[in-house]
């Protein structure tokens, strides 16, 4: 990551209060505990209650390793946003449950809205043991740093993270280049060295937002690893990065569209 | 520059995020850009970019993250115009 802004990384993260350390590291701890469990129900619930199917799965997970290499560091994915469950399609695309399992730090901290599932005890212990980092869209400045704080820390670990940089499912089923959030942009800005893995994701037949992709959805799944620059600093510059992942996933839309036979 | 004319420039810079038009109309230094004005959360970081073209300053992220009203916009672009 060649932004200008300083990368405060390290500092950072080792700023997190201990306390707060000591949370993430039991949430990890626990999450790996039950995942080949839970990762495998998933999996299952995917493949066979609903019928979802990824084709070409050995290719596209080789390439994911290929593009992302074995070493642990720093990396975010990012990826478009039309169905609550996008996130865990992609993990189901990017890696087996076998290689989360003995390599946990692959299986990405995911950051939903915290007022999405934090009324239901059963979803906010699901999310707890999935690594959720809850967000507050909107939350007061505090709350804000504190999580980038936390997410800071997570990733100079070499944990992977799980953005969707619309911030919300797009409205109108296409990536939005205009509305978008800039806290990935920030976060690069602040950990030196994160890679982004843009993935483009979209169930057959999925025409706008929904809260679950149709049964027997078959997903195209594209990917690219890119690097983005900016010769500016502080919020300007999280606006730059930012913008060029949108601006990626926006290209791999088209190029989506442009498939004739899409798959 | 006068508190008034911040403050001119800070709605006009405003007015296009605002979603609540009745709450800008009624505009007191008071008035929550988020909750009041309902401006998308992600957009302030526009706002705040069009401070520092508009104003010709340099808003840190730290300073940016201590907008939450419009009496805190003003006071900022003052101080940051002061120290200018």
């Amino acid at each position: 990551m060649q932004s200008t802004s300083s990368a405060k990384s390290l500092g950072k993260a080792e700023a997190l209060p201990a306390l707060e350390r000591l949370g993430l590291r039991l949430q990890r701890g626990a999450g790996l505990l039950c995942f080949p469990l839970l990762g495998s129900a998933a999996v299952g619930l995917m493949r066979f209650a609903m019928g979802y199917r990824i084709p070409n799965l050995k290719h596209l997970r080789r390439r994911a390793r290929a593009l992302v290499g074995k070493e642990r560091k720093p990396l975010i994915i990012c990826a478009n946003h039309l169905t609550l469950i996008d996130s865990a399609v992609i993990e189901w695309a990017l890696a087996s449950t076998w290689t989360y399992t003995f390599k946990f730090w692959r299986l990405p901290w995911s950051l939903p809205e915290k007022r999405n599932y934090a009324h239901n005890p059963f979803l906010s212990a699901l999310c707890y043991l999935f690594k959720c980092v809850p967000v507050v869209r909107g939350g007061p400045a505090t709350q804000t740093q504190r999580t980038l704080g936390k997410l800071s820390y997570l990733l100079n670990r070499g944990e992977a993270l799980f953005i969707f940089p619309e911030g919300t499912r797009s409205a109108d089923g296409r990536v939005n280049t205009q509305e978008f959030g800039y806290g990935v942009g920030r976060l690069l800005t602040q950990v030196a060295g994160a890679q982004v893995l843009c993935v483009y994701q979209r169930g057959q037949g999925q025409e706008g937002a929904s809260s679950l992709p149709r049964r027997g959805s078959v997903f195209y799944t594209d990917m690219a690893l890119i690097q983005p620059t900016s010769q500016s600093t502080g919020l300007r510059a999280a606006r730059d990065l930012s913008a060029q992942i949108v601006e990626q996933l926006h290209r791999m839309e088209q190029k989506y569209f442009a498939t004739p036979h899409r798959q | 520059m006068e508190q008034q004319e911040i403050l001119d420039k800070v709605k006009g810079i405003l007015e296009p995020y605002v979603k609540n038009k009745a709450a800008f109309a009624q505009l007191k230094v008071e008035t929550s850009i988020l909750e009041d004005l309902q401006v998308n959360s992600a957009r302030l970081v526009d706002i705040i970019l069009a401070f520092e073209d508009e104003f010709d300053i340099q808003i840190d992220d730290e300073s940016a993250d201590q907008v939450g009203t419009i009496g805190d916009a003003v006071d900022l672009i003052r101080k940051k115009l002061g120290e200018g």
